[in-house]
């Protein structure tokens, strides 16, 4: 018997593996943005206080262009999200909204396909709005990456299934 | 049952008359005893009285002829009184052994031709009998104690405890005012979800449910999909 007690609130069981939706997985992002201008702009302090203490006679704050400001955000947002998807399978955004991103098998993404999905949902981030027009939730990235950005309030994945109840025969 | 219970014909009349036999033999032997006591009695003063008129010696002569002779008949009385008694004895046991063999053959007849549960039903108030059952006192003097120690408590406790994730339930119900609030930003974001899902839904004027259901091993830990996926869904 695999039957177990949940400590997930009564309310909210019925959505837990279900695809989240456009507001849940807005939200997130607007987390994951904060987070990531945040972690640039502590990155900055920390430059100019290295800065300052190896010159502290000649020190000014460093030029940040805009140019530069996008290429390096860019870069901390592709690295931040395939951080997060390979590994728990979620950012801090979507720890705060209880999301949790999976492949299609419902584990975490591998690095390629999280570095992949990173890059998409960076480049692209209005492929969210697909999630409108399917039926099932889908964001263009998680219908070409094949993901699904389910609601799982758990802290972490719950362990698989017996391996004789999982066992599958050759597709 | 209607007929007569049934008698051996050997037993009763022999015993009836041996009982009415002994109780007049028994009375016969009684009142003779007492006549020929009182008899012996009056002969003996008689005796004593002629004696009197007649002397000494011939009083003398009396006393030794007539005691002896109302002796004599109180112990036949006694005989005859130990007879009857010894009759009527008899005639009990019999009486005895008669309702032994008797008694059990006729309940047993009874018994077998009447609905005993039928009768008890109609004559018997069976919820004023179980009414006054003292329940208590019976719950009193069970062995709470022994009906516990033959129940394997430690093995259930085991069991339940390998049922539920208790460290996690600890920590996810540990009643801080951040996990409130994020549980409360997490159902609103729910909310306005399945809102949007429905305006959107309506706008499209899209029929039946949505195919939101994870992927499959995602479905096996703690919740089951209200509504499996019907399979992939493509963009349009």
């Amino acid at each position: 018997m695999t039957a177990r007690v949940s400590p997930i609130p009564h309310a909210a069981r019925p959505y837990q593996g279900r695809r989240a939706g456009l507001i849940s997985r807005t939200l997130a992002a607007v987390v994951d943005l904060v987070v990531i201008v945040t972690a640039f702009w502590l990155g900055y302090a920390a430059v100019s206080v290295a800065l300052f203490a190896v010159e502290p006679r000649d020190f000014h704050f460093p030029d940040v262009t805009l140019a530069g400001w996008i290429a390096t955000e860019f870069v901390l947002a592709v690295g931040y999200l395939t951080l997060g998807w390979s590994t728990s399978g979620r950012t801090v955004g979507a720890l705060v909204m209880g999301l949790r991103v999976l492949n299609r098998s419902g584990d975490s993404m591998r690095p390629v396909s999280a570095l992949l999905r990173a890059l998409f949902c960076v480049a692209f981030p209005l492929g969210l709005l697909w999630i409108l027009v399917s039926a099932g939730n889908r964001s263009l990235q998680d219908l070409v990456l094949r993901t699904s950005v389910v609601y799982d309030w758990h802290r972490r994945i719950p362990p698989a299934a017996e391996p004789a109840a999982t066992s599958r025969g050759p597709a | 049952m209607d007929g007569q219970v049934p008698v051996p014909a050997s037993s009763t009349p022999r015993s009836g008359s041996a009982s009415s036999a002994v109780d007049l033999v028994a009375g016969t032997a009684v009142i003779g005893a007492e006549v020929a006591a009182g008899m012996a009695g009056a002969v003996v003063g008689t005796v004593e009285a002629v004696g009197r008129v007649l002397g000494r010696p011939v009083a003398g002569l009396a006393r030794t002829v007539g005691a002896p002779v109302g002796t004599r008949i109180g112990r036949a009385a006694d005989r005859i009184a130990d007879r009857g008694r010894a009759e009527r004895r008899r005639a009990e046991a019999d009486l005895v052994r008669l309702l032994d063999a008797l008694v059990p053959e006729v309940v047993r007849a009874v018994v077998t031709r009447i609905d005993l549960t039928a009768l008890v039903r109609q004559q018997v108030d069976v919820n004023q009998v179980a009414a006054e059952i003292d329940v208590d006192a019976i719950a009193r003097r069970l062995d709470v104690d022994a009906v516990i120690a033959r129940v394997d408590l430690i093995g259930i406790t085991e069991d339940v405890l390998d049922r539920i994730d208790l460290p996690e339930i600890i920590r996810e119900s540990a009643g801080s005012i951040t996990t409130e609030a994020v549980h409360d930003v997490r159902m609103t974001g729910i909310g306005a979800d399945e809102a949007v899902n429905r305006a959107i839904d309506r706008l499209l004027r899209r029929r039946g449910q949505r195919r939101t259901a994870g992927p499959a091993q995602r479905a096996d830990g703690f919740v089951q999909p209200v509504v499996p996926d019907r399979g992939e869904d493509s963009p349009r």
